[in-house]
């Protein structure tokens, strides 16, 4: 009688665990088909996350990078960003829909400029990486070089130029060029395999979390951990 | 202490990034010109034939989703493979869903997709409310987008653009219904989900590939063309790099220049060095 107690949802913390339990049936219900119970649900997540969007945007966006710096520091140009971005909502107006389109054409523009910004450091270290590979016993090297670097600099050099060689477009893959391109589709494929053990490995840690909560915190049955 | 994002003292850097910009910008300008630009078939596009085919034989309705892709690079090249879909649905009145969860996205995906209607020559078949904003959160989005694939009973669903956690959820779905699925994604760990469970992946930069075949548009194919001029240099400087590295060691002057921060000042020294007879 005492676990029907504790378990029932008579105090607000019950009833929280009670509503994440319902949440998790309702979504994984779907599963087995398209309901009512997961529709419901469905509506109420889009809802909630709308609500729950607009917290953050008032508070994170709004009033900590728009409100306050006007107010407190007297960054007054900052007045005009948030009438410009609102030019957007004139796309549902015909005759002065072209208004929207300065907000997108600078979206456009600094997502550009930022791109090549990235560009220098998210590519070129990785290039200097690749072309300083050393592929045999160097005459005058410094340090030790070992066996099991050279193997895997060759794996690396090998690796990366066939897959290079797959994603080019401009030009027909024939002959040797098309086997190059061949054997970098097998290597794409081996490393995306590995991307898939990895990532369900931590999805099955997501799904393992949740049936924790369903036993440990909703049935109250404690599992593992002593 | 060097730096890779600014070419003060990467002098390598500013001349890749000059090459580059160089490369896209000739060819843009030679598409322009009338130059017949070649870019190979990409195998996705004829599965993107397939799928709307088998559509409109069920006559069930095109589920599109660009993902959480933001307004950007991506973004422009989903819509464009989305109205290039829309176009070929319009001429059987197949239906159409575009599903979002970036709210310019949104506003640029209605008129372009209003425009691919408007293409087509059947104004009257675009319903705004084909086009929607579901949730800016990534799960809530999720929910929503696997009730819709279930409740509509898609026949075809094409999935292009930036996806996170979402992406096999969605495939999944996508694949419990019956849905023919095409996926094209740059974001590399999405990439397996979408091999496994769709019918046909189009991956890493065949996804801009095929956005250039598609549309014909002299700036997309100037920069497939410029961009493969820049592989080129990169696969041959890896080449050469790597066999300079073996012949000269890493830490030669030659290979310090060649992409380090800060290699311009030890590959002067040792010019000097050299044309000193030191």
């Amino acid at each position: 009688m005492d676990w029907i107690q504790e378990f029932l949802p008579l105090s607000v913390e019950r009833i929280n665990v009670w509503i994440g339990a319902l949440c998790t049936f309702a979504i994984y219900s779907i599963l087995y088909r398209e309901n009512p119970f997961y529709r419901f649900f469905e509506h109420m997540y889009i809802g909630l996350a709308a609500g729950y969007a607009l917290g953050p945007y008032l508070v994170d966006v709004i009033y900590r990078y728009w409100w306050e710096p006007i107010r407190a520091d007297g960054i007054w140009w900052l007045a005009f960003v948030v009438p410009f971005g609102m030019y957007l909502y004139f796309i549902y107006n015909e005759k002065y829909g072209w208004v929207s389109r300065l907000v997108i054409g600078s979206l456009i523009g600094a997502y550009a400029g930022l791109t090549f910004q990235a560009f220098s450091s998210r590519y070129l270290p990785q290039l200097q990486g690749a072309l300083s590979k050393v592929l045999w016993y160097p005459p005058n090297a410094t340090g030790e070089i070992y066996l099991s670097t050279l193997i895997n600099n060759w794996i690396f050099v090998i690796i990366l130029l066939s897959v290079l060689t797959y994603f080019t477009f401009s030009f027909e893959h024939r002959g040797a060029v098309k086997r190059t391109a061949l054997v970098g589709r097998w290597f794409l494929m081996i490393g995306l395999g590995t991307i898939f053990g990895n990532t369900v490995m931590a999805r099955m840690a997501l799904l393992i979390g949740r049936v924790y909560y369903l036993l440990d915190s909703w049935l109250m049955i404690r599992v593992g951990g002593g | 202490m060097g730096s890779y994002q600014h070419a003060q003292d990467n002098w390598f850097a500013a001349f890749m990034i000059g090459f580059i910009a160089l490369a896209v910008l000739i060819n843009i300008w030679r598409a322009r010109a009338g130059r017949e630009l070649y870019i190979r078939r990409i195998p996705g596009l004829d599965a993107i034939d397939e799928a709307i085919g088998r559509s409109t034989e069920l006559g069930r309705p095109v589920t599109m989703i660009p993902g959480l892709t933001a307004f950007g690079v991506e973004a422009v090249q989903a819509l464009t493979i989305f109205k290039y879909i829309t176009k070929q649905i319009a001429r059987f009145a197949t239906p159409m869903r575009l599903l979002t969860a970036n709210a310019t996205v949104y506003a640029v995906a209605q008129e372009a997709i209003a425009d691919a209607y408007n293409e087509a020559g059947r104004p009257d078949l675009y319903d705004p409310d084909s086009v929607r904003f579901l949730s800016s959160e990534q799960f809530a989005f999720a929910s929503g987008v696997a009730g819709l694939l279930q409740r509509e009973r898609v026949a075809a669903n094409f999935m292009f653009g930036i996806f996170f956690a979402e992406s096999l959820i969605f495939a999944e779905t996508g694949n419990i219904v019956g849905a023919v699925q095409i996926a094209g994604t740059v974001s590399i760990t999405q990439v397996p989900f979408f091999v496994a469970a769709c019918d046909y992946t189009i991956i890493g930069d065949e996804f801009y590939a095929t956005s250039a075949y598609i549309s014909r548009e002299p700036v997309l194919l100037g920069s497939m063309v410029g961009q493969d001029l820049a592989k080129i240099a990169f696969g041959s400087l890896i080449l050469g790099g790597a066999v300079l590295s073996t012949v000269l060691g890493a830490d030669h002057p030659i290979i310090q220049l060649l992409g380090k921060p800060g290699g311009w000042e030890p590959f002067m020294e040792w010019i000097r060095l050299k044309l000193g007879g030191g």
